[in-house]
């Protein structure tokens, strides 16, 4: 328990921090304080990941539904977040979060793979 | 108020009013009007509006004019670097034209000459969307400014801005409301200490962030009926910029009213 526990507790940090960087990187220049985007992903991602991590599992069983399905829902989820927190709009909240979540995807199927 | 006006043109019939509002201003501001056109192959004047013709109907005498009008054709199948090449050679001080403000998926296929020339050009640009309602009325040749709505910020700032607004209401006819939204969470140093100039007047809205600033702009535009947006912009600003648009040219894709983009200082 512990252990499942510990990997995510590694991931949701590992989650945070490229999704913090790649949000605040697109959004470095927009008029309002860098900490409230910040703010706002870690709002977004801390709602959606344990769901992810815990829940979503148990309700789909096929790896790449979860995979597609989970993906999916947590980009609109998260863009729902974003666009409710920040001056940003919608359009651009989406576009966002698919970016911050493809870029962790990626960056975690890349650790995956070094790591062996 | 303007030395040089340039105004590039597709010689179609959608950018008429453009015309006929560099042409007023000019003649309003004694502005040398310089119009180019760049097309692979020759160009069909004739198609134009005559500038003489405007200036016979709007009760100018042949003699009396102080207007310099330069007709320029460039054959180039590369329209907007041959636009960019012409205003960095002769820039102007205002650039004044005409654009299909696409929106959505039709951005992407289409060639967009205005949103790009507006932004490496550098130069205070009044674009005019196909179908917006004209700022010059053609039958008198007079400049219609009855409502003109300026977002503010304190980053960047709207000073020069301002001073065209105050210029261009000058050469207004009749009273000219100028509503400055500040959006944001702090707001803008006051700019005029005391009233506006004559014949302006000039209605004060604080907006804090509460949707974006392009959605907030579209909604004052609703509700004003502005005859023209006014934006300070610094052009891209950020990776998003280069897939949505910058504000100012979000606002003139959606607004349907004339845009005058004033560059940010560096």
């Amino acid at each position: 328990m512990i252990g499942a526990v510990g990997d995510w507790a590694t991931s949701f940090l590992l989650t945070l921090s490229v999704e913090v960087l790649v949000a605040g990187w697109l959004w470095w220049r927009r008029p309002w304080p860098r900490w409230k985007t910040a703010a706002a992903v870690v709002a977004g991602t801390s709602l959606t990941h344990p769901m992810f991590w815990f829940v979503l599992p148990w309700v789909l069983q096929d790896y790449w539904t979860y995979i597609v399905v989970g993906e999916l829902s947590i980009v609109a989820v998260e863009a729902v977040v974003l666009a409710s927190a920040l001056p940003a709009g919608r359009r651009e909240s989406l576009a966002v979060s698919a970016l911050m979540n493809g870029a962790s995807y990626l960056i975690g199927l890349t650790l995956r793979a070094l790591a062996g | 108020m303007f030395q040089r006006i340039t105004h590039p043109t597709d010689l179609s019939a959608d950018g008429r009013a453009a015309f006929v509002l560099s042409l007023a201003l000019a003649l309003r501001t004694g502005a040398h009007l310089r119009a180019v056109h760049v097309e692979q192959g020759s160009a069909d004047w004739e198609a134009w509006p005559h500038a003489s013709e405007l200036l016979d109907r709007w009760g100018h005498a042949r003699d009396d004019r102080h207007l310099h009008l330069q007709k320029l054709h460039i054959a180039d199948g590369r329209v907007w670097h041959a636009l960019l090449d012409d205003l960095s050679a002769h820039p102007p001080s205002l650039l004044v034209l005409a654009t299909s403000a696409r929106d959505g998926w039709q951005r992407f296929t289409t060639e967009n000459v205005a949103e790009p020339l507006v932004r490496a050009g550098r130069v205070p640009s009044l674009v005019l969307p196909h179908g917006a309602p004209p700022l010059v009325d053609e039958a008198t040749g007079l400049i219609r400014l009855r409502r003109v709505l300026m977002p503010v910020a304190v980053r960047p700032s709207a000073a020069r801005a301002r001073a065209l607004v105050d210029g261009l209401a000058a050469l207004s006819d009749g009273t000219t409301l100028v509503r400055e939204v500040s959006i944001g969470e702090a707001e803008p140093p006051p700019f005029r200490a005391g009233p506006p100039p004559r014949g302006m007047s000039v209605d004060k809205e604080r907006i804090s962030h509460a949707a974006s600033v392009v959605d907030t702009v579209l909604a004052q535009v609703d509700e004003l009926k502005p005859d023209l947006v006014v934006l300070t912009s610094r052009g891209h600003d950020g990776p998003l910029d280069a897939l949505f648009g910058s504000t100012a040219e979000q606002v003139l894709r959606r607004s349907g009213v004339a845009v005058l983009v004033v560059p940010a200082a560096r």
